[in-house]
């Protein structure tokens, strides 16, 4: 059975050092060495590895700049960032070994390895990163009082609305984390139960099924982020300027 | 934050997930975004460059192939005024000779004319000379035995003063 906490495989003084925490070294030291190698073999001509890395940031960049062409070079880099990180995290956790390589403590098996999304920890932090990225941004973009505008009004109607905008930040938080964590974890839980019931063959659609996962759950995450940098880095009077006079009221 | 102990959460755990991944965020930008979009932009610049380049190579060979079209065009007037007037000159300069030469001929032809009368002249007076000297000496071989001596000689001397008159 698939605990939903991260299991302890040893304690560095107070910090635990979980399953899930080496699975992020592992996925650092493997962005790491292709930082490393991309940049020392970045040249005009592209290599094979180049190549591909190219074609998926200037995808990237070019759907950030469609969405938000004015904070483009703000918000791609969390974009980007935050697919890689994802999406290298999920699909190294289809690795073997991964949930099945483990120390038995008494009737307790503790795996050496765990899917990092399965850990909420891993999840909640990318969500309060994407989240407070996005408001330094907005700050940024759009300045203090717009920012504030947006949540704060004089006009009891608008004050409303900005409370329930203030409670959709931190529904955006929640649903970010607990998207990513859900369904990272119960993949898991299912190739774990499937496997149990017959290691060979049968996994494998799941493990297809996974994979699959394992893409649309790194882009639904940087998708969102970067849609809600977007919303918010755009101020909040613009639409207004050309539609009705509701913006007039609301300034 | 019951409910998020239940998932799991543990701050220590919490804060190095996001040091980690904005460490890993930084690194990534630094060394991989920065670069290969700055690597991107100069690639588009330089396509972009090549094409304008093409572009006006291409005007230029354009403007280089019309030019040498006008060229060919005013060398070949130029040339075919050249062949007419040479074609003119030539004619002028043939007539010209012509001209020349039929005057030269007409010279030599009149000099020539001029020089026969003149030898005509010569020597018709000459045969005149002659003829008056047989005419002088076959009357003296006449005259002998006719007359004296004395008259024989006023008579060929006034038979040569005559002749002399008439030549």
């Amino acid at each position: 059975m698939i605990s939903l906490k991260p299991e302890v495989l040893f304690q560095i003084g107070p910090v635990p050092f979980t399953n899930t925490l080496l699975h992020i070294l592992i996925v650092d030291v493997l962005i790491l060495v292709g930082i490393y190698f991309l940049h020392k073999n970045l040249s005009k001509i592209p290599g094979l590895f180049q190549n591909m890395v190219e074609y998926v940031v200037d995808g990237f960049y070019g759907l950030t700049e469609s969405i938000s062409p004015t904070q483009v070079k703000a918000i791609f880099p969390f974009f980007i960032g935050f697919f890689v990180f994802i999406f290298i995290t999920n699909i190294t956790a289809l690795f073997p070994g991964f949930g099945t390589i483990g120390i038995r403590k008494g009737e307790e098996f503790i795996p050496i390895l765990r899917a990092a999304n399965s850990d909420f920890n891993v999840t909640f932090a990318l969500a309060i990163i994407s989240a407070v990225a996005t408001h330094i941004l907005a700050v940024r973009a759009v300045g203090i009082k717009d920012y504030l505008l947006r949540y704060f009004s004089l006009n009891p109607i608008f004050l409303f609305v900005g409370l329930l905008e203030l409670v959709s930040e931190l529904t955006k938080i929640i649903s970010l984390s607990f998207r990513l964590f859900g369904n990272i974890l119960a993949g898991d839980a299912v190739l774990t139960t499937v496997s149990s019931m017959f290691a060979f063959f049968l996994p494998l659609p799941f493990m297809s099924l996974e994979i699959i996962v394992a893409l649309v759950q790194a882009l639904v995450f940087s998708i969102l982020t970067m849609v809600f940098m977007s919303i918010l880095t755009t101020p909040h009077h613009e639409p207004a300027e050309h539609s009705t006079k509701g913006g007039e009221i609301h300034e | 934050m019951d409910i998020l102990n239940n998932f799991g959460f543990e701050p220590v755990l919490f804060a190095a997930q996001v040091v980690n991944f904005l460490v890993i965020l930084f690194l990534l930008q630094k060394f991989a975004l920065k670069p290969i979009l700055k690597l991107l932009d100069d690639r588009k610049q330089t396509i972009a460059e090549g094409f304008k380049n093409a572009e006006t190579a291409q005007k230029a060979l354009t403007q280089a192939v019309e030019e040498e079209k006008k060229i060919i065009r005013s060398a070949q007037q130029t040339s075919e005024q050249l062949i007419d007037t040479a074609k003119k000159q030539a004619k002028e300069i043939v007539t010209l000779a012509r001209q020349e030469a039929k005057e030269q001929v007409e010279e030599i032809i009149e000099s020539a004319r001029a020089e026969m009368a003149q030898e005509q002249k010569k020597l018709e007076k000459e045969l005149a000379v002659s003829v008056a000297r047989t005419a002088v000496n076959m009357v003296e071989k006449a005259l002998v035995g006719l007359v004296d001596q004395k008259d024989q000689q006023k008579v060929v001397e006034k038979f040569t003063e005559k002749l002399k008159k008439q030549v």
